[in-house]
C-alpha cells in the first residue's frame, strides 16, 4: 500500500515537471476548468467518505484540476444532489444494504433512467442517454430471468464504458456475535446476520434462550406503511411475513406457497394454507389483496413503487390471487414480493388515519411477534410458534446503546450476543481479540460512491470522465480507508457482487495510469498552462 | 407577590412566543428538510410529495406558521413527530422524566457537596487545603464530561465490574408500575455513574460561588457574634455564614437546573441514558421540526420557570426581600 | 482575687507594610459585680482590647504579650474548644456593631434560643420560654421574638442584643458602645435598663464608650485609653474629681458636668499618633499643652498616684496646676500651635536622616 502511495506522489511530481516545460502559448481563460466543489459527509458522521473525498481531491490534482471538498450534513447533500437546480460538481453518498437491492432494478433502472431525471428523482447525476434508456427498460420489464440478465449485464457494461458514476467500494457487513452461545450462524449474503433467515435458524447453545442484540439507534415506529428507517424495517421484516423471502441468492415462497408467471403483466400466487396472524386469525388471499388495494390507496412508503405498479388484484379463491400489472415489471417477484408486508385486513380496515399512526402493537404473521417496546431502552420480540418455519430462539431482545464504545463493551462483557450495526474497522480490531467473539464478514448489497454532475463541464464530456477514471484508484482508496472490510468497486460497477446472478464481473476497468489519463485528455483537445492547470478543448 | 408572579409569567409568555417564532422559521430556513434526512430511502418524487403533504410541508410557510400557532393555542397540540408518528409532546415527555432524574440527582449532589466544600474552602482561606480544593473543582470543570465518563466506565464498569456501563435498567427487566420503574435498586445502580460524572462536571460552580460569597459574609459582624456565642466552628460556618452565603448559590442551582435538562447530552451519550438531550440532537439533525421546536420551547419555558422559582426562593431565604 | 485581671496586654495587627500596635501594655482589673468604663477617642484600641479579652480578634491580629486572667485562668493560651465553654456562658459580649450583629436570616427569638440550646442543652420550647423572659427584662414585647432583625428599630435591636447577652446570666458582660448609634432618649433608657439588670444579676460589666458622661452615670471605675495605652485608670470618682493625666483633663472638658457649671465645652485639637509608626516618647505629647522635652524622649510609665488610681505622665506632680489651666480654651489652642511647629521640626530633622539611611543601606 505504501509503495502505491509513493508511486502516486512520484507520478504527480513528474507530471508537474513535464507540464511546466511545455506551454508558452496563451490559453483562453474562459476555457479553464473551474475550481470544482465536491460535497461529502462530515468526518464525524462517516470518516470513510470524508477521507475518500480528500483522496479524490488529490487525484484531480494529477489532472490539473482544483477541487474544494466541503464536508456537510448528510441530509444537505441529499437535498443538493437531487433538487433543482442541481448546483454541485460532485458528491459522496452511499446506498445501504436492503433486501430488494439484491435485485438490480434499483441500481440499473431507478438511478440512471431518464424518467427519473426530474426534481427529487433518483437520477441525480443527470444521466440522459436514449441508448441506455432502452437497455434499462429492457431490464426493467422482463420477467424472464435469462433475458433480463442479458440487459442487466449490458447496462453494467454501458455504465462502465461511459464512466457515468464511480462506485468506490462495495460495503461489507461486518458483525460480531458470541460464538460461545450461538450456533448455526449463517449470514444472508447482502444483508448479514440480522435478517429473517439467519435469525430463524440460529440456535442458542447455553444460557437463556433469548437472543440479545445491540443496536445503535432505536426504532422510530412500526407502521409498515410509513417506515423509512432501516432499523424499523429490520424489525418489521421479522414481525410481518411476505409473499416471498430472500434465501441466499434466490427468492423463495413464504406467505405464498407458489407463484406462476402467466405473462409479462400477470402473476398468479397461491397462498400457503394454515398460516395465522399473531392474534390467531388466518392469513388468506383476502389479506393479500387487501394489502395491495390498501397500499395503492394510502401509499406504502418505501414499498410504494411495488404496490403502485399493480393495476388490480383478482381474488380467485380464499387462497389464490392474480396480480395484473399496469406495465411489465421485471423486479415484481424479486423486489415486490419481498418488500410488501402482508397486512391483516381485519385490523387495518378500521384504522382511521393509517399514515399518521405509529402502530403501537403490530400484528403480523412473521416468525416473531411483537412483545414490547421501551423507547430508548429496548425492544422485545417473541418467537411465534404458529409460523410455518418457527425460530429456534424464544425471543429477541434488542438493546439500544448510544455510542460505539458501549457496544464494544457490551459485547466484550457478554451482555449481548450479536452486534447489529456494521462494525467500524476499530471496533472490529478490538472485538476480534476476545475469545468468545466471532466476526461475520459478508458482502452487503450497497456501495459508497462518487457521483458528479453530468449536466455541466467538465463531467459532461466523456473524454474527461475517462481520463478521470484512470487517476482514481478505487482499490487503493478502499484499502487505505477500510483495509479488507470492503471490496473495491469501479466506474459503472453498480450491481454488487452479492447479487450473484446479476453481477457482471466483466466490465471495462480503468487501471491507475496518470500518463494514460493525460494522453486521453490531450487527444480530446485538453490543454495545460505553464502552471499545469487544465483547459477545456476549444469548441 | 401575586402581581409580581403575574408580571413574571406574562413576561415569560411573551418571550416564549418570540422564541417559538424564531425557532419555527430558523428550522425551515435550513438547507434540508425531514424527507432529505430519510437516509437511503430512494423514495422518488411521488412518494416524497405524499410525505410533504402528510407533514404539511407543501403549504406556504406563513400558513404552516399560522396553523402551528393555532394548534398550540386552541388544542395545546405541538404537532406530530415526522419520524415517530406520535405527538411531539409525548416523545419529549417520556424522555424529560429520565433526564430530570439524572439532572436533579447530579445537581443536587453537586450543589450539596459544592456548597459544603466551598464553605470549608472559604473558612480555611489561604491554606494549602484551599488551593488543593479549588484546583480539584476546576479540574473537573475543565475535563470534558465525555472523558471523565469514559474513564469512570473503564474503571467502575469494565474494570471492577461494580456498576453497569449503559442504560437505565438491566435489559429485559420486569414490567412494573411507573413509579416502581424508578424506585428500585436496579435503577439506582444505573444512575450512580452518570449522575456522579454529571455532578463532578458541575461541582465547580457551586463550590467557587459559595467560597466567594462566604469570604464576603465572613467579615460580617454576625459571624463574630456567633463566635462570641461560643458556637462550634461547623455551626458557625454552616448555620450562620453559609446560610447567608447560600443566596446566590440557590439562584444558580435553579437556573442551572433549567439549563441542565438540555445539557446532559454528553453524559447521556456516554452512558446510553435515554434522555432528552439525545432526543433533541436527533430531532435537530433529522429536521423533525415538531419535536425540535417543542423541545426548544420546553427548555426555554423550564429555564424561565426556574428563574421565577429562584426569585421566590431568594425571598424565602432572605427575609429582607419584598416582591414588588 | 479579681474576677478579671489583665496584665501587660499587647495586641498587634499585621498590615501589608508592617505591624500596628493597637494595644500596648494594658493592665487593669475588675472585681466581681464591678463596672468598668473604658473611654478614649476613636481608634485608640478599645474594641481591639475587648476582642482580645474574648479572644475574638480577626485573623490578622495577634496577642503579642501579657495575660488575661479570668477567675484566675489565663485566657491567652486557651484552645478554641476550651474558650467555647467560657464564651457566653461566663463572658457575654455585645459588639460595637450590635445593630448589624444579628443574623439577618433568622428570627431574633431563634438567635437567642440558639445560645440557650447550645450551651444548656435545653429544648427549643424551653429556650423560647426563656427568651420571652429575657425580652421582658429588656422591655420588649414577647411577640417581637418572631421578628427578623430588619423588622426591628435600632433601639429594639440593641435591647435584643442585651437580652441575648444575658440569656445565660454570665458573670461578665462586655459591651462595646452598646448605645452609640441611638438617639439620646433611647440611649438613656437602655442604659437605665442595663444598670438595673446589672445590679439584679450581680453582673460584672465592662462598658466601652467614647462618651465620658456615660461612664459617670454607669460605672464605678474608669479606664482612659490613649493610643492603645492606659493613660489613666481609677475609680470614677477619682477620675472625675482629680484627673492626673492631661488627656483625661481634656476629655472632661467635653463633659458638661452638673457640678462644674462654669466649665467650657472644649475639644482637644489634633489627632492621635499613627500606631503603625514607632513612638519614642509620650503618645500624647504632640497634643499635650504641658509637654516638655522629656515627654518627646521617653514614654511615661504608669504610676500609682493614690490607691487604685494610676496615671502615665511625666509631670504628675504638676497635676493640680494643669487641672486649672486645662479649663481654658487658650491652653489647648497654644498647644496646637506648638505641636505643629514641633512636628515641622521633626519632619525637617527626619528627612535628611531618612535619605542618609536610604543611601547608607548596604
Ligand atoms: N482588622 C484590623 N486590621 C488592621 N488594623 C485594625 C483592624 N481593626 C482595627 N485596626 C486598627 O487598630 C486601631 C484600634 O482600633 P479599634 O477598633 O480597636 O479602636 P476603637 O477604640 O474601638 O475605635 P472606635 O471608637 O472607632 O470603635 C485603629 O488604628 C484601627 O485602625
Ligand atoms: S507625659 Fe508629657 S506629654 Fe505626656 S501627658 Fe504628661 S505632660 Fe503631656
Ligand atoms: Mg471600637
Amino acid at each position: 500500500m505504501l509503495r502505491r502511495l509513493l508511486t502516486l506522489l512520484l507520478t504527480a511530481a513528474v507530471v508537474f515537471a513535464g507540464v511546466a516545460a511545455v506551454h508558452a502559448q496563451s490559453l483562453d481563460p474562459a476555457r479553464r476548468v473551474p475550481r470544482l466543489t465536491f460535497y461529502t459527509t462530515t468526518p464525524q458522521y462517516d470518516p470513510g467518505r470524508y477521507e475518500a473525498a480528500l483522496l479524490i481531491q488529490e487525484a484531480f490534482r494529477l489532472l490539473g484540476v482544483d477541487v474544494d471538498v466541503r464536508p456537510i450534513d448528510q441530509p444537505v447533500i441529499t437535498s443538493i444532489s437531487r433538487s433543482e437546480p442541481w448546483d454541485y460538481d460532485g458528491f459522496f453518498l452511499s446506498w445501504g444494504s436492503q433486501p430488494e437491492r439484491l435485485d438490480p432494478h434499483h441500481y440499473v433502472y431507478t438511478l440512471f433512467h431518464s424518467s427519473n431525471l426530474g426534481h427529487l428523482g433518483e437520477n441525480r447525476q443527470g444521466f440522459n442517454d436514449p441508448v441506455y434508456d432502452a437497455i434499462a427498460e429492457g431490464a426493467a420489464v422482463s420477467l424472464d430471468p435469462e433475458q433480463r440478465r442479458a440487459y442487466v449485464f449490458q447496462a453494467q457494461e454501458y455504465l462502465a464504458d461511459n464512466v457515468v458514476i464511480i462506485p468506490l467500494w462495495f460495503n461489507h457487513l461486518t458483525q460480531a456475535y458470541n460464538k460461545n452461545r450461538l450456533d448455526n450462524v449463517v449470514a444472508q449474503p447482502g444483508l448479514g446476520l440480522f435478517t429473517y433467515n439467519s435469525l430463524t435458524r440460529l440456535r442458542i447453545t447455553q444460557g437463556p434462550n433469548v437472543l440479545r442484540v445491540a443496536q445503535r439507534q432505536d426504532i422510530d415506529h412500526l407502521n409498515p406503511l410509513t417506515v423509512v428507517q432501516n432499523t424499523d424495517r429490520q424489525i418489521l421484516d421479522l414481525i410481518y411475513d411476505f409473499l416471498g423471502r430472500l434465501d441466499g441468492d434466490e427468492v423463495v415462497p413464504s406467505t405464498a406457497e407458489s407463484w406462476r408467471v402467466i405473462d409479462n403483466l400477470t402473476v398468479e400466487v397461491k397462498i400457503r394454507q394454515g398460516l395465522t396472524f399473531h392474534d390467531g386469525k388466518p392469513v388468506t388471499a383476502h389479506d393479500v389483496k387487501f394489502t395491495w388495494d390498501y397500499g395503492k390507496q394510502v401509499g406504502f412508503g418505501r414499498a410504494d413503487t411495488h404496490v403502485q405498479i399493480v393495476d388490480r388484484v383478482d381474488l380467485v379463491d380464499d387462497y389464490t390471487v392474480v396480480f395484473h400489472l399496469k406495465e411489465p415489471y421485471g423486479a415484481f417477484i424479486n423486489a415486490a414480493f419481498i418488500s410488501v408486508p402482508i397486512l391483516p385486513k381485519h385490523i387495518w380496515e378500521t384504522v382511521e388515519n393509517p399514515t399518521q399512526w405509529n402502530n403501537p402493537n403490530p400484528i403480523g404473521s412473521g416468525p416473531f411477534s411483537f412483545g414490547y417496546w421501551r423507547r430508548g431502552e429496548e425492544l422485545r420480540l417473541n418467537r411465534f410458534a404458529g409460523y410455518y418455519a418457527p425460530a429456534n430462539v424464544d425471543g429477541i431482545l434488542q438493546i439500544v446503546y448510544a455510542n460505539p464504545d458501549a457496544i464494544v463493551g457490551a459485547m466484550e462483557l457478554g451482555d449481548v450476543d450479536l452486534v447489529v450495526p456494521q462494525l467500524t474497522l476499530e471496533q472490529e480490531q478490538l472485538l476480534k481479540q476476545n475469545s468468545h467473539v466471532a466476526i461475520s464478514y459478508v458482502q452487503g448489497s450497497g456501495w459508497t460512491y462518487f457521483a458528479y454532475n453530468l449536466r455541466r463541464q467538465p463531467f459532461a464530456d466523456l473524454a474527461f470522465r475517462k481520463g478521470m477514471a484512470h487517476v482514481i484508484d478505487t482499490a487503493l482508496i478502499t484499502e487505505t480507508i477500510l483495509e479488507d472490510l470492503a471490496t473495491p468497486a469501479g466506474p459503472g460497477q453498480v450491481v454488487p457482487p452479492s447479487a450473484g446472478y446479476w453481477y457482471n464481473p466483466d466490465v471495462t476497468r480503468y487501471e491507475f495510469d496518470p500518463d494514460l489519463a493525460r494522453r486521453i485528455l490531450a487527444e480530446a483537445g485538453y490543454q495545460w498552462d505553464s502552471a499545469g492547470r487544465l483547459y477545456l478543448p476549444a469548441q | 407577590m401575586l402581581a409580581f408572579m403575574a408580571r413574571r409569567l406574562l413576561q415569560a409568555a411573551v418571550s416564549l412566543f418570540v422564541l417559538l417564532t424564531i425557532v419555527f422559521f430558523m428550522f425551515r430556513l435550513l438547507p434540508a428538510n425531514p424527507v432529505d434526512a430519510m437516509v437511503d430511502a430512494a423514495l422518488g418524487p411521488e412518494a416524497i410529495a405524499r410525505l410533504y403533504a402528510e407533514f404539511g410541508l407543501d403549504q406556504p410557510l406563513w400558513q404552516q406558521y399560522v396553523l402551528y400557532l393555532k394548534n398550540i393555542i386552541t388544542k395545546g397540540d405541538f404537532g406530530m413527530s415526522f419520524f415517530f408518528r406520535q405527538p411531539a409532546v409525548d416523545i419529549l415527555a417520556d424522555k424529560i422524566v429520565n433526564t430530570l432524574i439524572l439532572a436533579i440527582t447530579a445537581l443536587v449532589v453537586a450543589y450539596a457537596l459544592g456548597t459544603l466544600w466551598g464553605a470549608l474552602l472559604a473558612w480555611y482561606r489561604g491554606s494549602a487545603f484551599e488551593t488543593a480544593g479549588i484546583t480539584a473543582a476546576l479540574t473537573f470543570k475543565a475535563a470534558p464530561e465525555f472523558w471523565v465518563g469514559m474513564i469512570f466506565v473503564m474503571i467502575f464498569a469494565y474494570g471492577l465490574g461494580w456498576l453497569p456501563h449503559s442504560g437505565m435498567r438491566e435489559p429485559g427487566y420486569e414490567e412494573t408500575s411507573v413509579l416502581l420503574k424508578y424506585l428500585n435498586l436496579d435503577f439506582l445502580r444505573h444512575l450512580i455513574l452518570p449522575a456522579t460524572v454529571a455532578a463532578l462536571g458541575s461541582i465547580a460552580t457551586p463550590t467557587l460561588l459559595m467560597r466567594n460569597t462566604m469570604l464576603e459574609v465572613m467579615h460580617e459582624d454576625f459571624v463574630e457574634l456567633a463566635k462570641a456565642k461560643g458556637l462550634s466552628t461547623l455551626r458557625i460556618i454552616y448555620l450562620h455564614a453559609a446560610r447567608n452565603a447560600l443566596l446566590p448559590v440557590v439562584t444558580s442551582l435553579a437556573t442551572n437546573l433549567g439549563r441542565a435538562v438540555g445539557g446532559m447530552v454528553l453524559v447521556e451519550y456516554v452512558f446510553s441514558w435515554p434522555g432528552l438531550g439525545r432526543e433533541i440532537v436527533l430531532a435537530a439533525t433529522r429536521y423533525d421540526y415538531p419535536v425540535a421546536q417543542a423541545a426548544f420551547l420546553m427548555i426555554a419555558a423550564l429555564v424561565m420557570l426556574m428563574n421565577i422559582v429562584a426569585d421566590l426562593l431568594y425571598g424565602y431565604l432572605d427575609p429582607r426581600i419584598v416582591y414588588k | 482575687m479579681p474576677l478579671l485581671d489583665v496584665a501587660d496586654l499587647r495586641v498587634e495587627y499585621q498590615l501589608p507594610g508592617g505591624s500596628l500596635r493597637a494595644v500596648e501594655s494594658v493592665s487593669f482589673g475588675l472585681e466581681k459585680g464591678g463596672t468598668m468604663g473604658i473611654v478614649g477617642e476613636s481608634g485608640c484600641g478599645k474594641s481591639t482590647l475587648m476582642k482580645a479579652l474574648l479572644r475574638l480578634l480577626p485573623a490578622n491580629a495577634r496577642i503579642t504579650g501579657g495575660s488575661i486572667r479570668f477567675k484566675g485562668q489565663d485566657l491567652v493560651p486557651l484552645r478554641d474548644d476550651e474558650l467555647r465553654r467560657l464564651r457566653w456562658k461566663e463572658i457575654a459580649y455585645v459588639p460595637q456593631s450590635a445593630l448589624n450583629a444579628l443574623n439577618p436570616v433568622y428570627r431574633v427569638g431563634e438567635q437567642i434560643a440558639e445560645a440557650i440550646m447550645v450551651h444548656q442543652g435545653k429544648s427549643r420550647k424551653e429556650a423560647w420560654e426563656r427568651a420571652k423572659t429575657l425580652f421582658n427584662w429588656v422591655g420588649l414585647e414577647a411577640k417581637r421574638l418572631d421578628a427578623y432583625p430588619h423588622q426591628l428599630s435600632g433601639g429594639m435591636r440593641q435591647r435584643t442584643m442585651i437580652a441575648m447577652a444575658l440569656a445565660l446570666e454570665p458573670e461578665l458582660l462586655i459591651a462595646d458602645e452598646p448605645t452609640t448609634a441611638l438617639d439620646v432618649v433611647v440611649q438613656d433608657r437602655i442604659l437605665q435598663r442595663l444598670m438595673m439588670l446589672q445590679k439584679q444579676l450581680q453582673l460584672s460589666l465592662v462598658l466601652v464608650t467614647h462618651d465620658i458622661s456615660v461612664v459617670a452615670k454607669v460605672c464605678d471605675r474608669a479606664l482612659v485609653m490613649y493610643a492603645g495605652r492606659v493613660a489613666e485608670l481609677g475609680s470614677t470618682r477619682q477620675i472625675f474629681k482629680s484627673p492626673f493625666h492631661p488627656y483625661t483633663m481634656g476629655l472632661l472638658n467635653a463633659f458638661p458636668n452638673v457640678k462644674h457649671q462654669a466649665r467650657e465645652l472644649i475639644s482637644i485639637p489634633g489627632y492621635p499618633p499613627d500606631l503603625s509608626k514607632p513612638l519614642a516618647g509620650c503618645p500624647f505629647a504632640a497634643r499635650c499643652p504641658f509637654a516638655v522635652d522629656e515627654c518627646h524622649r521617653a514614654a511615661p510609665p504608669p504610676v500609682e498616684v493614690e490607691p487604685g488610681h494610676v496615671a502615665a505622665c511625666h509631670r504628675l506632680d504638676q497635676a493640680e496646676t494643669f487641672r486649672e489651666a486645662a479649663r481654658h480654651r487658650s491652653t489647648w489652642e497654644q498647644s496646637m500651635a506648638a505641636g505643629e511647629a514641633r512636628e515641622q521640626q521633626v519632619a525637617a530633622a527626619q528627612a535628611p536622616g531618612a535619605a542618609a539611611g536610604g543611601a547608607g543601606g548596604e
